[in-house]
């Protein structure tokens, strides 16, 4: 129930800077996108030489490689490569998600890996074997088994550090070995499908799975993580626990004296973030291998990449998104320059590095100057700072070029 | 006014900063700005938060780079690229938190950077070197310390003057001070001005970075002015006074209930004359049952509202959640058996010396501390072991010292600073109900006049004081009894404000030294904690001491006066 005068200014407020924006003229207004977009392309630049040196090292043609990248990354034959881009993407941007949720709110969720795991072998386990003859309430039984195994595990990082005071970081981080573990053990040895030869579960009875998207190459996962990330947004702007969790997150001191319940808070933060890690395993079981593989999430590092992602573009969805895309492009680049220009994949593997390593240094180095940028009041800068992963000050980065270019813009103008 | 520079002298002078500009963003913190400083001389550099001077002295300090304009050391060009370059020019500064190594000797942290070395055994560290040689600096400027103690043991007054030793060791001939008394007794301010003096004498070019007019007035040769990034007046300090000072400061002529509270020690000015209360004896544990018979201004009967009884609170408490159980304050002094009683319609002043125990009381009233023992009853209900939430539902409110950690989320914008407290109120099936909130954070913004673009715009964005009167609105608003809770429509709430008018301005202060007294005529209790004896004196019915984790003395406000506060809060009564 908004006050409509109230949503009116809101609305003309932006209409105001969108004009503001198109009565620019166009070189000036594309002077200020390059701008604002400069380190993020110069780094990507530098890290492509560096590649390049290294591609000629090994004794392929620089031009022919990253023609291939891009080739592996965007386009194929129907768009089959820009298809997968997108479902690895939606993977690592689920983990990012999961991660970005907790982060938001001053926890550090690092075992998204072994939630994501356990929620994929719970939903494999609870589709195989929930005697129930309806595929919509089995797949939805298979489903929230996944979320609530993720969850649950999560909220044991949680218990772990607040009656036992093992640090949150190494708490879910160690979590991560029994679960993957665990998992290992389950399809490898009670569950193991003896037909397949490898260490997995039995496929899904056709009726439980969920299709590739219409005549593409996507997984439901894809638009699943998108309504995930606009929910997430939503919810952090809108709802009462959603504004309590970011300021809890902002400055937890200030959250405390206000009277937030931060122990119930950080329990419900870490049990949803542990839910939408368990949630993006068990979508990968039932819309994409349809049975659970070992390793099959693991060995893609979808949850390290995650949360990179996140780390370096910032907690809000909007950014994680971002940069899960262009690291599941990436991702999915090498491998094609693997495969069409015959770089051997270490090599790949460092342009890789040194493209997210460069983009990030770019990144730290302007978060680095904003802080040095003295505040309006006269506090010296002593107050010795958390550690910049501990401390969930938005740090949009140049990961998420696009946004960062137009926020800059409207601030530039005069 | 007389407009003055430096002493006309033959020799360029020490330090001279020419046509000096720096912009941040659109913002421009100096414009332009001529200073010099000759040496023998100390200077004051007033100005409101944001008037620049921080900047001024940031780029003379080689912290940020201006530009425009050139800084002539003797007449010779200068190029600050950093502190170290700096220090290397011989330009030196006492920042407002001191840079010291606690668990180091005090030589061991003046000589920090560049010791002594020993001729044999790899070079190493020469502590007997360091020792001799801080000695003799200290003894040579008449600094009384210990080079062997170690800095945790020192006083505040002690560890300052360390830092005045450090920049004496690294050969710096000009000294900048950033609000160096803030954390001083009356007797250590004292102390602190005579050692300028002779170092001016010495030969130094002392600067004083300071809101206190009163310190202009007593420890400086001459003031320079500062207002929105210019210098707007150059004084002759035994030509002016406080009101031409603050007038140039703020650009208009004020109150002067507003200066009564800042330039003047004395609160003669704006006492209500009804203000009779019975004395406290020493013994504490009256003070409780001593329910004061004065008459404060629009309340009838004396109901007391915060009952604290024998309060002890253990050092540095602890409780879950790692790093946050952190009390918002510096709250490491432990408490004992505090009693504290405030009524309706009263504003007590805790007075002490920073770090005797009145950010813990703070934080324990508060719930942020676990209590060892005592009772803290507010309006009749045992809060002793509530939680936060709690305690405030009751009717606590809280102005923290620390406003950028525990007061405000600087990172988020002023409506989500704004809206907290009132956020669950304002919702349905947990959504907020933006249009309300954003209507009201609008109305609150105009009410307290808070300086900002639009409710959107990130805390940090704000100068100080509109940051302090940020917190002081939401307190404001959140202690006011919901409408639609009748159970609560009656009962009065407590204020506790720890430090209002820390780093704010002149202006700014008066608006919330306004807001307390209004606070307290509509009948609610206000604990002040400040370590501004003036202010205290100015708002307060009723004064309590602390020293060392103990109430030393409950005083009437007609008993007190600076020095005897002075002497209570030093620990010698």
């Amino acid at each position: 129930m908004s006050d409509p005068a109230e949503r009116s200014r809101h609305r003309a407020g932006r209409r105001s800077q969108v004009l503001d924006w198109l009565r620019t003229h166009p070189r000036d207004r594309l002077r200020t996108v390059l701008g604002a977009a400069r380190p993020a392309l110069t780094a990507i630049a530098a890290a492509l030489t560096l590649g390049a040196g290294l591609i000629a090292a090994v004794g392929a043609n620089p031009i022919e490689a990253y023609a291939a990248l891009i080739d592996g990354a965007l386009a194929g034959k129907g768009l089959h490569n820009l298809h997968a881009t997108l479902n690895r993407a939606a993977m690592i941007a689920g983990a990012a998600l999961a991660a970005g949720l907790a982060l938001r709110a001053g926890r550090f969720n690092i075992g998204v890996e072994g939630q994501m795991v356990l929620g994929a072998v719970a939903a494999a386990l609870t589709a195989l074997h929930l005697p129930v003859s309806s595929p919509l309430v089995t797949i939805a039984a298979a489903i929230a088994a996944g979320m609530l195994a993720g969850g649950l595990w999560a909220l044991l990082g949680e218990i772990l550090e607040q009656r036992a005071r093992v640090p949150l970081l190494i708490g879910t981080l160690l979590l991560n070995y029994p679960a993957d573990s665990l998992a290992s053990w389950l399809v490898g040895h009670p569950f193991r499908d003896r037909m397949s030869g490898m260490a997995a579960t039995a496929r899904l009875p056709s009726e439980i799975r969920i299709d590739t998207l219409g005549d593409t190459h996507l997984y439901i996962a894809v638009p699943a993580v998108a309504l995930v990330a606009v929910l997430l947004s939503g919810f952090f702007q809108r709802t009462v626990w959603g504004y309590e969790a970011r300021m809890t997150g902002l400055a937890p001191l200030f959250a405390r004296a206000s009277g937030l319940h931060q122990r119930r808070q950080a329990l419900a933060v870490m049990f949803a973030s542990g839910a939408l890690a368990g949630l993006i395993g068990a979508l990968a079981v039932v819309g994409e291998h349809h049975r659970y593989i070992d390793g099959m999430l693991t060995r893609p590092l979808y949850a390290w990449t995650g949360i990179m992602a996140v780390l370096l573009g910032g907690y809000g969805p909007g950014a994680a998104v971002a940069a899960s895309l262009f690291f599941g492009g990436l991702h999915a680049g090498a491998a094609g320059m693997e495969r069409a220009a015959s770089v051997p994949r270490e090599i790949a593997r460092v342009v890789l590095a040194s493209v997210i390593l460069l983009v990030a240094a770019r990144g730290q180095a302007s978060t680095q100057r904003r802080r040095d940028r003295p505040p309006a009041d006269p506090t010296p800068p002593t107050n010795p700072t958390p550690t910049a992963a501990a401390t969930p000050s938005a740090t949009p980065t140049s990961a998420a070029p696009a946004s960062a270019a137009t926020n800059s813009a409207s601030e530039e103008e005069p | 006014m007389a407009e003055v520079d430096a002493r006309p002298t033959q020799t360029p002078p020490l330090v001279a900063l020419r046509g000096v500009e720096k912009r941040f963003g659109a913002v421009v913190a100096v414009a332009g700005v001529d200073l010099s400083l000759a040496a023998g001389e100390v200077v004051a550099l007033v100005g409101e938060n944001g008037a620049g001077k921080s900047t001024l002295m940031k780029i003379l300090y080689g912290l940020v780079k201006p530009d425009a304009g050139r800084v002539f050391m003797r007449g010779a060009p200068l190029t600050l690229a950093s502190p170290s370059a700096a220090i290397d020019a011989g330009l030196g500064m006492v920042h407002q938190h001191f840079m010291l190594f606690p668990s180091l000797t005090v030589a061991d942290n003046v000589v920090f950077g560049a010791e002594p070395r020993r001729r044999r055994w790899l070079r190493g560290y020469d502590r007997a070197a360091a020792c001799t040689r801080v000695r003799a600096l200290a003894e040579a400027h008449g600094l009384a310390v210990d080079a062997e103690a170690r800095v945790a043991d020192l006083s505040v007054g002690e560890r300052q003057r360390v830092e005045i030793v450090k920049l004496l060791y690294r050969a710096a001939d000009v000294l900048i001070l950033d609000e160096p008394t803030a954390v001083l007794t009356p007797p250590e301010r004292v102390g602190l001005f005579a050692v300028l003096r002779a170092l001016a004498e010495a030969g130094k070019a002392v600067v004083l970075i300071t809101h206190k007019l009163d310190e202009v007035m007593t420890a400086t040769d001459r003031a320079v002015v500062m207002r929105d990034g210019r210098v707007v007046a150059r004084l002759r300090t035994r030509d002016t006074n406080p009101a031409e000072l603050a007038q140039a400061m703020v650009g208009r002529a004020l109150a002067t209930a507003a200066l009564g509270a800042l330039a003047e020690p004395t609160p003669s000015a704006d006492a209500p004359a009804a203000n009779s209360e019975a004395a406290n004896s020493a013994d504490n544990n009256s003070a409780a049952d001593n329910t004061a018979d004065s008459t404060a201004p629009n309340t009838t009967a004396r109901t007391p509202l915060l009952t604290v009884e024998s309060l002890s609170v253990g050092r540095g408490g602890a409780g879950g959640l790692g790093d946050r159980a952190a009390a918002p304050t510096d709250a490491s002094a432990a408490l004992r058996d505090v009693d504290v009683v405030v009524h309706e319609g009263e504003i007590v002043g805790v007075a002490g010396v920073a770090g005797n125990g009145q950010s813990t009381l703070a934080a324990a009233l508060m719930g942020l501390l676990p209590i060892r023992t005592g009772r803290v009853v507010l309006a009749g209900r045992d809060l002793s072991r509530a939680d936060v939430a709690t305690r405030r539902a009751a009717g606590l409110a809280y102005v923290p010292e620390d406003r950028h950690t525990a007061g405000l989320a600087t990172a988020a914008s002023v409506a989500d600073n704004l809206i907290m407290g009132q956020h669950r109120r304002r919702s349905r099936y947990g959504w907020l109900q933006r249009g309300p909130l954003w209507a009201q954070c609008r109305a609150l913004v105009e009410r307290f006049a808070v300086k900002c673009a639009d409710i959107h715009q990130p805390a940090s964005q704000l100068s100080g004081g509109n940051q302090q009167k940020l917190v002081l609105a939401r307190e404001l608003t959140r202690m006011a009894p919901a409408p639609a809770d009748p159970a609560r429509a009656q009962t009065k709430a407590l204020l506790i404000a720890e430090q209002p008018t820390r780093g704010v301005d002149i202006a700014a202060a008066a608006a919330i030294h306004e807001q307390l007294r209004g606070c307290r005529d509509r009948g609610h209790g206000v604990l002040l904690i400040s370590a501004e004896l003036s202010e205290i004196l100015a708002l307060a019915d009723r004064i309590i001491v602390m020293y060392e984790g103990r109430v030393v003395a409950t005083l009437a406000r007609t008993e007190a006066s600076e020095e005897s506060l002075g002497l209570l809060m030093a620990g010698q009564a």
